[in-house]
């Protein structure tokens, strides 16, 4: 469990099929911005891609999904982690429900992130991908230290569209010492 | 074979593993790559052909071609592959030092664009240069990529973290083959 002071983030189990559930098959879950990132699944499917996990295809990405929580063990969101091949960076996706935005959950839950994998992993960047027109998560990114490197034309096809990403960055150098996982003993 | 009027590409074939094996040489991938796939020996190479492609090699979908002189001299690799898991497909190229600056860069390129566009569904191409390498930046802005941004400390060269820019080629840019265009 990887403690904040407003969201906790932990590893999925099996007793998150319902929330995923209803999460993976709500459009306004994956938002304007994003293709849905998991297709409208059955329950029996939520439930077997927490059974089978890892599958072939989250070992070779080094999928690490994680629930995020607030400190009274609500469900809010999901965070995704994992290594984009074949360059080996790290990266990161999060999603909220839609009430539960704007509220600093993503922001604390991004935290966390970036001090984990930089206290865990011996790397030197970590990668985000965003919208150029998801302007809520631009925001949230930057306050966490990112900086936009360039843009990605035609990225992603969302609702219908070829949509613009940019691409996002910190450095190991530029993160310097953990926000929120300060605790050493 | 994807023919030009230069070079002409055709796929990897076990004939050509000493010319691969001639590549571990540090001065073909330069100074601003990392040699992708290392030293490999004769004996590597060969069963690399003979293995069967893993999981994840089966979804990066990497490509290589031998890059020729009209005269059939062997000059250079190049390659696209798909990045996961967002699907984006790159390109690279690579020619041995004294081959370098003769326009077969911008050509082997042009034709693995036109390759890519003609074959595949797809609306972008995208390619990564080394900061410094100033070659192959003129080569990509030649055949009508565009820099869209740097990605810093992407690759490990020569005991150095490397920054490298970012750079794509849209559909609607390319508009229509450059060098292959016979429709016979």
């Amino acid at each position: 469990m990887l403690d904040g002071k407003l969201v906790n983030l932990r590893k999925v189990e099996k007793e998150d099929v319902d929330f995923q559930f209803a999460c993976f098959n709500d459009l306004d879950f994956w938002g304007e911005y994003t293709h849905p990132v998991i297709e409208q699944v059955p329950k029996w499917g939520v439930k077997r891609i927490i059974d089978e996990y890892p599958s072939e295809f989250q070992k070779v990405m080094e999928d690490n999904p994680f629930i995020i929580l607030k400190k009274d063990g609500t469900k809010i969101g999901v965070m995704w982690q994992f290594t984009n091949q074949p360059y080996g960076t790290m990266e990161f996706g999060c999603f909220l429900v839609s009430n539960e935005r704007g509220k600093g959950y993503g922001l604390e839950a991004t935290q966390l992130m970036v001090d984990y994998l930089f206290l865990s992993k011996d790397i030197v960047r970590i990668d985000i991908h965003t919208n150029v027109r998801n302007k809520p998560a631009q925001r949230v990114l930057e306050k966490a230290g990112f900086r936009v490197e360039g843009t990605i034309r035609k990225s992603q096809l969302v609702r219908g569209v070829w949509n613009d990403f940019y691409l996002l960055s910190i450095l190991r150098e530029e993160w310097k010492e953990p926000k929120i996982l300060t605790k050493t003993a | 074979m994807l023919e030009g009027k230069l070079v002409n590409l055709r796929k990897v074939e076990k004939e050509d593993v000493d010319f691969l094996v001639g590549l571990g040489d540090v001065d073909f991938w330069a100074e601003y790559n990392n040699p992708p796939f290392g030293r490999m020996s004769k004996s590597e190479w060969m069963k690399w052909f003979d293995t069967p492609r893993s999981y994840l090699e089966n979804l990066i979908e990497w490509r290589v071609f031998i890059i020729q002189k009209k005269d059939g001299t062997k000059i250079g690799l190049t390659w696209h592959f798909t990045n996961q898991p967002s699907g984006h497909i790159e390109i690279a190229c690579f020619l041995v030092p004294s081959e370098r600056a003769k326009g077969y860069g911008t050509e082997a390129t042009q034709l693995m664009v036109d390759n890519l566009f003609i074959y595949r569904n797809i609306v972008r191409i995208q390619a990564k240069a080394n900061v410094e390498n100033k070659a192959a930046q003129r080569v990509l802005e030649k055949a009508g990529f565009k820099a869209e941004g740097t990605v810093r400390k992407l690759s490990f060269v020569r005991g150095k973290w490397k920054d490298k820019t970012l750079y794509d080629i849209l559909l609607e840019e390319w508009k229509e083959p450059k060098i292959l265009t016979k429709t016979a």
